[in-house]
């Protein structure tokens, strides 16, 4: 939830930055950006809500109630008072513009957050209501937040591209014509490939519509430098470099395209299935053999181990012994499994051992096949390196000589007249 | 493949003695247990705990699909057996349409926002209405920035 | 104010919904070899034990009150049953004997009666009235006075 909104923040900061407006919105999702780590912690640690992080039920959750209650009161109500000092100071021209991407930008992440929230704390409310404890879980989250990042990937493309203040339909087809049709296309030969979900082809379309804003975005600059004499390499080098705001932004959101790709290929094409093998038995799944070789028990220090031996093979990449296990341990209750798996780039095959006969003739075996996780994770790598991209020059994007200017003026003056008209023209 | 599995798995049912009425897809035990959630576990499905719980719990759900029960059916079992809380997803109904409806609404209400808060910064007047702006100076402007940087 | 809300409940207490419900019914073979029938022990008051080996420490500290009670009430139509579940036989086995239980017990290895009584976790025991509807749940060791409190009120039932 705090990601959420601080992603909601960095975004709406630069409508601040480049109009001066949205200040009390944004001082608004600092301080619930902050309420909700607050109140992230409380979740984990007061036990009120049982969840695959929480793990302790001591009584530091009044008191962290009550931090959480005294942080937002008092960050809330310091905002009140200033309210004045914080009047926005822009105007807009059309709701095809830069600035209404932005808003939307927030809208749906502050959305998600909430969605996340609510769903939270749903069990809660629902028990002191109705006294019945109901469960919500991951169908829930899917279905309500997938729509919503699907949103924010159209936004993604979009945002980047769309002129401030207003965008003539002329900016929207030069930026947006070709990226459109890419994705479209690329969802049509995905739909004859066999992709059947209706969210996949859309994460799919979108993703290329994405990327091609971007790489449009990138070439059209590389090639503006070369009219000035750069080479290639320098031009697309100076660029990224002296950029390094707005690069720095594409290749985090590069790994989140990666990141959705990953996901909507594994709701798409991950398989999975549970069988009985007897001893030497095979079974098949999505061009993988698995062959149960025998079971064999062990006793490590302080639990009873009974571990499978499965020989998996697919043709391509030879043959690999996999040995799910069973840990039983004297003071639990059931026995922990621990799982085998062979890691790749586009597929992740996992084995987990479930019943087996006393004698080793016979094991019950789950057999995953995840593919594209990997790229979750790939993705997730880029995010770091995009917000710490480097800058060569000191002095920074001009822009902002501009909008020292504006701001200094006081927005009047031919000065600042001529400076809002070039600012106008750079993004048209 | 899915159906060359079924074929594996019916073949093993009958050897194991028990008559399958109905093939099944392990893809729908796979569905419904996604549904369910495993009362060891916290807050993981039927489907993904490794749990001998869970994993008897698949049994059952594999046998009842066999007898013909319906996805629904098989679910409504286990509501019957553990109550409302063992379905990862609250059903769409009374109270619990509001854990539905309200994000949605959430978002209707946000876009509404959206819309009046655009309307009001397109009504604002600007500080100070631009004066005419000299041609030559707008051109010298242009002509100075495309010198030094591109954007 | 609904987050203080929480701190009165407990996320891991969940109210069983066969309450008042008839219980559901089973067909077993005790570990002795005999079969019995949940029908079979209509018109008495039954109390249903699951249990496990591996079941420590509640389990093993419930098992001689289990016997306790059932020495007790055995002659006053009442009738203890243990399910076994998620057990190895031998294991299951070597329980009874240390406790040296007399009232029937078997495994339930698919571990469809379990589900066929919500059950969680072990132990658990069902009380199960004349009629045969669960009327009473107990998560956890059981006492022998809980045992007999509760055994007590459904004998005053008529069946």
């Amino acid at each position: 939830m705090p990601w959420l909104t601080a992603t909601a923040f960095l975004h709406s900061v630069m409508i601040q930055e480049r109009r001066r407006m949205l200040k009390l919105w944004n001082l608004g999702l600092i301080f619930l950006t902050f309420g909700l780590t607050l109140f992230g912690t409380f979740l984990t640690r007061s036990g009120i809500i049982g969840s695959v992080h929480s793990f302790t039920q001591g009584s530091i959750g009044v008191f962290f109630l009550a931090f959480l209650a005294l942080v937002l009161l008092g960050s809330f109500s310091l905002l009140a008072s200033r309210v004045d000092r914080l009047r926005a100071e822009g105007v807009l021209d059309s709701v095809v513009s830069r600035e209404s991407m932005f808003l939307l930008n927030n809208l749906f992440l502050v959305a998600a957050a909430f969605t996340v929230f609510f769903g939270t704390v749903f069990p809660l409310l629902s028990e002191a209501v109705r006294g019945v404890k109901v469960s919500v879980g991951a169908p829930f989250f899917n279905l309500v937040n997938i729509p919503i990042f699907l949103a924010l990937l159209f936004l993604m493309g979009v945002g980047p591209l769309i002129a401030w203040r207003r965008a003539s339909a002329e900016n929207l087809k030069r930026n947006f014509l070709k990226p459109v049709l890419a994705g479209v296309v690329v969802a049509a030969i995905m739909r004859g490939l066999g992709v059947g979900n209706a969210l996949v082809l859309t994460a799919m379309a979108l993703v290329v519509f994405v990327a091609g804003t971007i790489s449009l975005d990138l070439f059209r600059a590389v090639r503006t430098r070369r009219r000035n004499g750069d080479g290639w390499a320098a031009a697309t080098f100076g660029l990224l470099l002296r950029q390094n705001r707005r690069y720095g932004g594409f290749i985090v959101h590069l790994g989140i395209l990666v990141i959705a790709l990953g996901v909507a290929g594994s709701q798409a094409w991950s398989v999975q299935t549970e069988v009985t093998l007897q001893k030497g038995q095979t079974v098949d799944l999505a061009g993988y053999h698995v062959r149960f070789d025998g079971l064999e028990a062990t006793e490590e220090s302080n639990h009873a181990k009974v571990t499978g031996a499965f020989t998996l093979s697919n043709g391509r990449r030879g043959e690999t012994v996999l040995l799910p296990g069973r840990k039983f341990y004297p003071q639990e209750q059931t026995p922990i499994a621990a799982v085998d798996y062979r890691l790749g780039f586009l597929e992740d095959v996992y084995l987990v051992l479930g019943d087996f006969s006393r004698d080793g003739s016979q094991a019950t075996v789950k057999l995953q096949i995840n593919r594209m996780v990997s790229w979750l994770w790939i993705g997730g790598s880029c995010s770091p390196s995009g917000r710490r991209w480097p800058s060569s020059r000191r002095r920074g994007d001009p822009r902002e000589g501009f909008l020292a200017t504006l701001g200094h003026s006081g927005g009047r003056g031919a000065g600042a007249d001529a400076a809002r008209l070039w600012l106008q023209d750079q993004s048209a | 493949m899915i159906r060359g599995l079924a074929g594996v798995l019916a073949t093993l049912l009958l050897l194991a003695g028990a008559a399958a009425a109905v093939p099944v897809d392990e893809t729908t035990v796979h569905d419904v247990a996604a549904q369910l959630r495993c009362v060891v576990c916290q807050s993981l499905s039927v489907a993904d705990s490794p749990s001998e719980t869970a994993s008897q719990m698949r049994g059952i759900i594999r046998e009842r699909l066999a007898a013909g029960e319906s996805p629904a059916e098989v679910r409504a079992y286990f509501v019957e057996k553990y109550g409302e809380w063992i379905l990862l997803a609250p059903p769409k109904s009374g109270f619990n349409l509001l854990v539905w409806v309200v994000p949605f609404a959430g978002l209707g209400l946000g876009l509404v926002l959206v819309a009046v808060v655009l309307r009001r910064w397109s009504r604002k007047i600007p500080p100070g209405a631009p004066a005419g702006v000299d041609p030559a100076l707008r051109e010298r402007i242009r002509r100075e920035m495309s010198e030094t940087e591109s954007p | 104010m609904l987050l203080a809300y929480g701190f009165k409940t407990n996320p891991r207490e969940i109210p069983s919904p066969l309450l008042d419900r008839p219980a559901a019914a089973f067909t077993v073979t005790t570990f002795a070899g005999s079969p019995l029938s949940l029908e079979s022990l209509r018109g008495k008051v039954v109390m249903l034990n699951f249990w496990a080996s591996w079941c420590r420490p509640a389990c093993y500290e419930e098992a001689p009150a289990l016997e306790r009670t059932w020495r007790e009430y055995k002659d006053k139509g009442v009738v203890v049953v243990g399910i076994d579940i998620q057990d190895r036989d031998e294991a299951a086995r070597t329980f009874l004997a240390e406790f040296g239980h007399s009232f029937p017990n078997a495994p339930d290895p698919a571990g469809r009666i379990a589900v066929d009584y919500g059950v969680y976790g072990v132990p658990e025991t069902f009380f199960i009235d004349r009629k045969g509807r669960v009327r009473f749940k107990q998560v956890g060791a059981l006492t022998d006075e809980l045992a007999r409190q509760r055994l007590d009120t459904l004998l005053k039932e008529p069946s």
